[in-house]
């Protein structure tokens, strides 16, 4: 109904002010009254019913049931040992509690890791701008929209500029609205026709508004479509589906194999209810049913560990494909750079350094205010970049105007490509203009030597050009600085003036990337740079940092226009610079890469790049500079923008994936030796090796411990000097399968040479001791052989 | 933990574990690190025969 509201009574609704919002003290009380403004979670489990459904599995319940048999069984005989029964149940309960620890720390992380994700809403409280998280907005804030946000909460619109808003999550209408906060509608308008109101969860796509926000939370209308609720569940990796199928069948093999020895030991004339509890106890022990929960847990604590260093994951199968990214399409400015303009060379014609920084300087509209103890340029980075050189040498653009007062301008348009400012000067006027050297430059008919005027002849002018192209080779951007006297204030014409300098700037690469650049490149990754900028300067940058190489093209994205789609497949591994590239280009690019068999990572931040991040194999948003939903489309956000976390993340990526294998090729290979063992045992007619509940403590604490600590393994020093691994290669490539079988079966073998020897020797159970002893031991020696490809004397991770 | 359950009577005992002497504790010291000796020796022959895990710049450089 806040749609049929005029502003001025929403203001009285909510008692709100539409310019200063509400103040600091009204939002604690409405959050106390509305709650925060976020959909409701779905219900947590609590420990109690996590507890119990840790139960909830086949192989438990046959254990449980195993245990009341036994226990039966020592009742009828009247032996009244009820150990075995007994012990069965503590192993399983201690199982349980293990289960809701792992599960409860898996889910911590993946908490963690949502907060962090969590998205900002920019209000008005007590007069200033502020960002906070989306779910801390009341109703009554007023709230701030730009292209890329997404609508925090229900608002009604108060002030728009072409404001266009994409409502399909709540309307189906794919077609973006354009909203207007002037028209009063009736009661009964649809929701698609209210054009006054914005509605949560929806994205803004062009323009910029302000609204008071109506409603909040479950109310929002949103809120009220409960099913819609963004999906809570992290959805299962490639790895965990292959894990799940893998558990599956060996299951099925090892119940298989039980029943067989079970038989095989009737055969024999064991007593059916030892040969029942041994194949109970094989079975819990051999089936790998632990390996998914494994999984979970070190791609949780992965992720956890990834965030900590500024990478987060958003979806946790781009940990796999981080691991396997062979090409990384990054953004130059702000990822490569630093997004900084930096005043790296000057050139005059005698005039001091100092003389065209204070005249560039004054000649900005650059705010100074002081931040983290020293004075610094709030503004355009190019203006910026000059005020802060001048500041540098004590020149400070405030002290100047204080003498010089700015008394006039004519400000900067991209026809003329430069600026003027007029200032006071005790009696007299001076005129100050900056920009692009070529068109400046024939604005001028004097130059200052440091001195005086003087004339500027073919000669110096020559001289000036040749010093301009030079710096733009080094693909700087450079500034002209001129200046003359004028009789007052207004009516001045932008010629006949007194050329005073060059400043030459560039926005630096950023601290580390071309080391990262050199490690991707020993890595196999080949690293493209992907940039909105002028050619020159991608170049340049480009070659600064070793990604644009001999043998290496470079194209802009006019020149990709012109060229079909398949040529670009065929030759695209020769490109590694893409200046003046649009969005939509960049979908070409990744899809050009894929076709090569590439697995690639490509970094975006406005809206337009959201359907490249969504076909890149690992779509990268950038945390500080992108936008709502380019994180949205995003597996992983870059939480400083740079380059060298996306580096440091494939590293993680590829740890991870590693120490995924090593867990599973050792819980697997351990589980096939207990059955070979037992299995063995049997076929060779030797009694039962080892006893159930042995076998259950090998399985609950010499199988998972290690396997968890395989898993956490940290990073291997020779890591980023591997290719990448083939996207097309299974988990279980390179033999995998073979070094499982072989290094099982030899485990097997050698426990029951340890029984046999115990047994022959000292009677069986002495053997079973040893057996039980080696069993254990093998197993730690196997985890540290494949700890490391390397010696284990050698293997040292850093 | 393996071994305490070995060492300690009581809990060996719930195990149906008995104590080991110092010949039978060498046996299957011994038995344990055979697997040691010959992943070794196989991970010295990969080296010799594949040479060392690592990509080397100048394949990619061609």
């Amino acid at each position: 109904m806040w749609h049929t509201k005029a502003i001025n009574e929403l203001e009285e609704n909510f008692r709100t002010n539409v310019s200063n919002g509400l103040s600091e003290n009204e939002v604690e009380e409405r959050k106390k009254h509305f709650g925060d403004n976020k959909l409701a979670d779905k219900k947590k489990e609590s420990i109690f019913i996590k507890f119990i459904k840790q139960f909830n599995d086949f192989m438990i319940i046959i254990l449980i049931i195993a245990s009341i048999i036994s226990a039966l069984v020592a009742k009828m005989d009247g032996s009244g040992d009820y150990i075995d029964s007994v012990i069965i149940i503590a192993i399983v309960v201690l199982n349980a509690i293990m289960g809701v620890v792992q599960e409860a720390k898996a889910e911590k992380s993946l908490e963690a890791l949502k907060t962090m994700t969590a998205p900002v809403a920019k209000v008005r409280r007590d007069g200033k701008i502020v960002s906070i998280k989306a779910e801390e907005v009341v109703p009554g804030d007023i709230v701030l929209l730009e292209a890329g946000n997404y609508v925090p909460a229900d608002a009604r619109l108060i002030k728009t500029s072409n404001l266009k808003v994409e409502e399909a999550s709540l309307t189906g209408e794919t077609l973006p609205v354009l909203k207007d906060e002037n028209v009063i509608l009736d009661k009964d308008v649809p929701i698609g026709d209210m054009l006054n109101m914005v509605f949560s969860s929806c994205i803004v796509v062009n323009g910029h508004a302000e609204a008071v926000v109506t409603e909040t939370g479950m109310n929002t209308k949103v809120g009220k479509i409960a099913n819609m609720i963004i999906e809570d569940e992290a959805p299962e990796t490639p790895i965990q589906k292959k894990l799940a199928e893998v558990g599956k069948t060996l299951g099925i093999a090892c119940l298989i194999i039980c029943v067989l020895i079970f038989l095989i030991g009737l055969l024999k004339r064991i007593p059916p209810i030892e040969m029942f509890m041994t194949s109970v106890g094989l079975a819990v022990a051999a089936i790998p049913e632990g390996l998914p929960a494994i999984v979970t847990i070190v791609l949780s604590i992965g992720v956890t560990k990834m965030a900590r260093k500024n990478s987060i994951i958003r979806k946790l199968p781009a940990v796999e494909t981080l691991g396997g990214a062979s090409v990384i399409c990054s953004d130059k400015t702000g990822t490569l750079t630093q997004n900084k303009m930096q005043v790296v060379q000057m050139y005059s014609v005698g005039a001091k350094e100092e003389k065209i920084l204070e005249l560039g300087t004054m000649c900005t509209d650059v705010n100074i205010e002081k931040r983290a103890g020293r004075l610094t340029g709030i503004g355009e980075p190019t203006e910026v970049a000059i005020v802060n050189a001048a500041l540098e040498r004590n020149i400070n653009k405030l002290e100047l105007y204080k003498l010089k007062s700015r008394v006039n301008d004519i400000p900067f348009d991209s026809t003329r490509k430069m600026m003027t400012t007029i200032h006071k000067d005790s009696n007299e006027y001076i005129s100050i203009t900056k920009g692009a050297p070529d068109v400046l430059l024939k604005k001028c008919t004097k130059y200052f030597d440091g001195n005086s005027e003087l004339t500027l002849s073919s000669n110096i002018i020559e001289k000036i050009e040749q010093n301009n192209n030079k710096m733009a080779e080094k693909a700087l951007r450079v500034i002209a600085v001129a200046y003359k006297k004028v009789a007052n204030s207004v009516n001045i014409k932008e010629n006949e003036l007194v050329f005073v300098g060059l400043i030459g700037m560039i926005d630096p690469p950023r601290e580390g990337v071309k080391e990262a650049v050199s490690t991707c490149r020993k890595a196999g990754i080949k690293t493209v740079m992907i940039t909105g900028d002028h050619i020159t300067t991608a170049k340049a940058i480009a070659k600064d940092l070793g990604i644009l190489r001999r043998y290496d093209l470079a194209i802009t994205g006019q020149e990709l226009k012109n060229i079909p789609q398949n040529i670009l497949e065929k030759d695209i591994m020769k490109y590694s610079v893409f200046a003046r590239v649009s969005p939509e280009d960049k979908v070409r690019i990744v899809k050009a890469y894929q076709s090569t068999g590439a697995v690639v990572a490509m970094t975006g931040d406005g809206v337009n790049d959201s359907p490249a991040l969504k076909n890149a194999n690992i779509g990268i948003a950038m945390g500080k500079n992108g936008t709502d939903v380019a994180k949205n489309a995003a597996d992983m956000i870059l939480a400083d923008d740079n380059f060298v976390t996306i580096v440091e993340a494939v590293k993680q990526g590829r740890n991870i994936y590693d120490n995924i294998r090593k867990a599973i090729h050792f819980l697997i290979s351990t589980n096939i030796g207990e059955i070979v063992t037992i299995f063995m045992g049997l076929v060779l007619g030797l009694k039962s090796p080892l006893l159930a509940i042995q076998l259950l403590w090998i399985n609950l604490v010499t199988d998972s411990l290690p396997a968890i600590a395989l898993g956490l393994e940290p990073v291997d020093k020779d890591i980023m000097n591997k290719k990448p691994r083939d996207s097309k290669k299974g988990l279980f490539a390179d033999g995998l399968w073979s070094k499982i079988f072989i290094e099982g079966t030899m485990i097997g073998m050698l426990t029951l040479l340890a029984f046999s020897l115990g047994n022959n020797l000292y009677g069986v159970e002495v053997g079973r001791t040893m057996a039980f002893v080696s069993l254990g031991m093998l197993e730690l020696v196997h985890c540290f052989n494949i700890k490391s490809e390397e010696s284990i004397f050698k293997a040292r991770n850093i | 933990m393996q071994v305490t359950v070995v060492v300690i009577p009581q809990i060996a005992d719930v195990f149906k574990l008995v104590p080991l002497n110092k010949v039978q504790w060498l046996y299957t010291i011994v038995i344990s690190f055979i697997p040691l000796i010959i992943m070794e020796i196989q991970k010295k022959l990969n080296e010799i025969k594949f040479g060392k895990i690592v990509y080397q710049n100048a394949k990619l450089e061609k």
